[in-house]
């Protein structure tokens, strides 16, 4: 059950997730909402994940949704490996923080960037054609200028930014061959972020997780996301071993 | 001179007419039987061709050759029932003195008339055709008697008169060709697996109540009992909520007995539960799961040092069945709890324990992480074998279930070097151990090869893997994942390309 309802519930200040415990936030998005309905989000992607995440990753995921899955990340790379979170949103990079912090995650990096092809400060609004949220500034970065010493995993959690965050990331990429997990923008977008992928010499394999898990952590019946999906897909090194037989290959 | 002989009444002058007319009557009587011939002959026409059907229905000559070669009973004569019927009361004799000579004569005529009779029916024979078998092949339809038109078909004879059918003689010649005198049939190939029965393989003195009892109520889909017949696992196949529960109030039912049946039900009482707190919803099962943990200890607590190490084992299996209903990163976390509790483990039963884990949790992850796991299993492997004896033989068997991992995780390439090192390691193991499921195993690697080799190396495959199919299906416990395996098996054979098809042009 629940141990939150909503934001303003001062007697029960943080939401008990399947992971940790989160600070209730404004339930404006469907991560949001699922946190505080089912103290869970997109579990099916969790589901697949953790069986690509070992002890000792380094895992980079743009987009925090308030360390939804940085939560379970940290714990599955374990002491010896890094999660790294960049979230560009002033507000959400600090919800992000928060959560890390009182969960006390030692080995979770958050950064305040937009992963993208260049370098300086750009308007939200730009990077995001359509968002209904309020307009401001977020400082640019590419992946390669976070010197990672490893990455085993690149998860996209944000819309709109896959093509340039690769275009960013191939000192990267040609380096540690990770995989990729990303969230297709949409119809208009997801042939161009496919052919990314495939333009990097990876193979690519659909994911198509519902949002709703009838064995949620809250135990809710109520489906308040019917029959709604994510379109994801998952990248792997063509030269590598990596196989994903039982799902359709893009 | 005297006539000493006494003058003849001249009553007897008066019958002469009627002597006359006696021969008379008894001729025209013979002479009648011409006809009456005529009639009987086409009666017997037609019992013969009624006989020529049923023998034709029967199919067989030496019915035929009984039939014909009964006596024929001779049929009363029309003459000798007219004298019968003429057989004068005794109170109008005359005296024998008067009447004798014409009685001889008339006997005589009488006698005269019989024997011509007979002489005509002794002919008879003699001027019928030579025997042949032409009469079993007459058609019924041109031997029938013409019929007027609208006038009612005649009923079929139903008299039993003797039937005067010409006997085939047959002369067999030798031929080369002909057959050897002795045959050898060889018996059926019953294609059908028989029957196992499980409750065979449990010695008659262990458990002869209890045992019975759950084989009975388990019926064809389970659940089951494999494995060590003291300390055997459930295997739950098909079972159904029903099943499962009759099992339970069965288990409950012994568990204050004594001996054997006690023993086995406070054994099984666990996993019994665990297998219906699973049905559960996540919640209730996790705290039914905490009490049957508490049973297991309980149970381990009661046997000898050296018998732990089954309780351990059925241990790790329950937290398994248990973790495999997680999802997401719970899943990861709880069978790495799980793994890491078993990394010292020295006890063979606690190493292949260990080894189903590390393969659920492989079966989970991809790639690298999928690797790790198997790495592990190989490692825990080596210390199955350090065992030596049967543990060498599990860790052959293990080996080869590790690599049919392996093999799936691989490109299409490197596959099919793994699967055949997998078919090699379960090929021996099952000639050391032939039990159900290492044969099951076996017919999916040789599947699994068989899909991914050429056309006449596949059919090979297929064989081998059809072949322990079919002994995986002996055991009830197996029969369901046998039957699915080798229906799998038989469409990839159909799949395969012809030989014509394959050929050079």
């Amino acid at each position: 059950m629940m141990t939150a309802s909503s934001t303003g519930d001062a007697r029960q200040p943080f939401w008990t997730t399947r992971y940790g415990i989160a600070t209730p936030v404004a339930t404006e998005t469907a991560a949001a909402r699922s946190l505080q309905l089912y103290g869970e989000w997109a579990e099916q992607e969790t589901t697949l994940l953790s069986g690509l995440v070992d002890e000792g990753h380094t895992v980079l995921e743009f987009g925090g949704d308030y360390a939804a899955h940085a939560l379970w990340m940290a714990q599955a790379v374990g002491p010896a490996g890094q999660v790294h979170v960049a979230e560009p949103r002033r507000i959400r990079f600090q919800q992000t923080c928060a959560n890390v912090a009182i969960n006390g995650l030692d080995n979770v990096f958050t950064h305040p960037v937009w992963l993208g092809k260049g370098k300086g400060q750009v308007s939200l609004a730009s990077m995001l054609p359509g968002a209904r949220a309020g307009d401001e500034k977020v400082r640019l970065a590419t992946v390669d200028s976070l010197r990672l010493d490893a990455l085993h995993l690149l998860k996209v959690n944000q819309s709109h930014a896959l093509v340039d965050l690769l275009a960013g990331a191939g000192d990267t990429i040609r380096t540690h061959r990770p995989l990729v997990y990303a969230r297709l923008t949409g119809i208009d977008e997801a042939r161009a972020e496919v052919d990314a992928l495939k333009a990097l010499g990876y193979r690519v394999w659909s994911h198509v997780p519902y949002l709703f898990n009838v064995d949620n952590h809250a135990g809710n019946d109520t489906n308040v996301f019917p029959g709604m999906v994510q379109q994801n897909v998952i990248a792997a090194p063509a030269d590598g071993t990596f196989e994903f037989a039982d799902r359709l290959e893009l | 001179m005297k006539d000493p002989s006494p003058r003849p009444d001249r009553r007897h002058i008066r019958r002469i007419p009627v002597a006359i007319a006696g021969f008379l009557a008894m001729t025209v009587a013979a002479c009648t039987d011409a006809v009456d011939h005529e009639a009987e002959h086409a009666r017997r026409a037609r019992q013969m061709r009624d006989v020529n059907r049923m023998l034709d229905a029967m199919e067989g000559f030496g019915q035929v050759a009984s039939a014909t070669s009964a006596p024929p009973a001779p049929a009363p004569s029309a003459a000798v029932t007219t004298a019968a019927s003429r057989e004068t009361p005794d109170h109008e004799r005359a005296p024998r003195w008067r009447w004798s000579p014409w009685a001889l004569l008339a006997g005589g005529g009488g006698i005269g008339a019989l024997a011509f009779v007979l002489v005509r029916r002794r002919r008879r024979p003699v001027a019928s055709p030579a025997p042949s078998i032409a009469a079993f092949f007459v058609d019924p339809a041109d031997d029938a008697p013409e019929q007027a038109p609208g006038e009612p078909s005649a009923p079929p004879p139903t008299d039993t008169a003797p039937i005067s059918t010409p006997s085939p003689t047959w002369i067999y010649q030798p031929s080369r060709y002909e057959a050897p005198g002795l045959h050898m049939v060889a018996p059926a190939v019953d294609l059908l697996v028989p029957p196992h029965d499980d409750r065979r393989s449990v010695p008659e003195t262990t458990y002869p109540t209890l045992h019975t009892a759950l084989a009975n109520a388990a019926g064809d889909a389970g659940p089951f009992l494999v494995g060590d017949p003291t300390y055997p696992r459930l295997r739950l196949a098909d079972a159904s909520s029903e099943a499962l529960r009759a099992w339970r109030d069965l288990i409950a039912d012994h568990l204050d007995d004594s001996g054997d049946d006690e023993h086995l039900a406070r054994w099984l009482a666990p996993a019994i539960d665990a297998a219906l707190a699973l049905e559960l919803p996540p919640r209730d099962a996790a705290r039914q799961m905490t009490d049957i943990v508490a049973d297991v200890a309980r149970v381990k607590a009661s046997m000898a040092e050296t018998d732990r190490p089954h309780a351990e084992a059925l241990l790790v299996r329950l937290h398994l069945a248990n973790i495999e209903r997680l999802s997401g990163a719970t899943r990861l976390f709880a069978i790495r709890e799980l793994a890491a509790g078993l990394a010292g483990a020295v006890d063979p039963l606690l190493i292949d324990a260990r080894i189903d884990v590390l393969l659920a949790w492989a079966s989970w992850s991809l790639g690298a992480a999928a690797s790790a796991r198997l790495d592990e299993a190989d490692t825990a492997c080596d210390a199955l074998a350090s065992e030596g004896g049967e543990g060498g033989d599990r860790a052959r068997r293990r080996r080869g279930e590790i690599l049919l991992h392996r093999a799936a995780l691989c490109r299409t390439d490197a596959r099919l070097a793994r699967l055949d090192e997998a078919q090699r390691l379960l090929d021996e193991a099952y000639r050391c151990q032939p039990d159900a499921e290492t044969a099951l195993l076996l017919a999916t690697a040789a599947e699994r090869r068989a899909a991914l080799l050429p056309a006449p190396a596949a059919e090979n495959a297929c064989t081998h893997a059809l072949v322990h199919a079919f002994l995986a299906e002996a055991s009830p416990a197996w029969r369901s994942a046998a039957l699915a395996r080798r229906r799998a098996v038989q469409r990839l054979y159909e799949s395969l390309p012809s030989p014509t098809e394959t050929d050079p042009p």
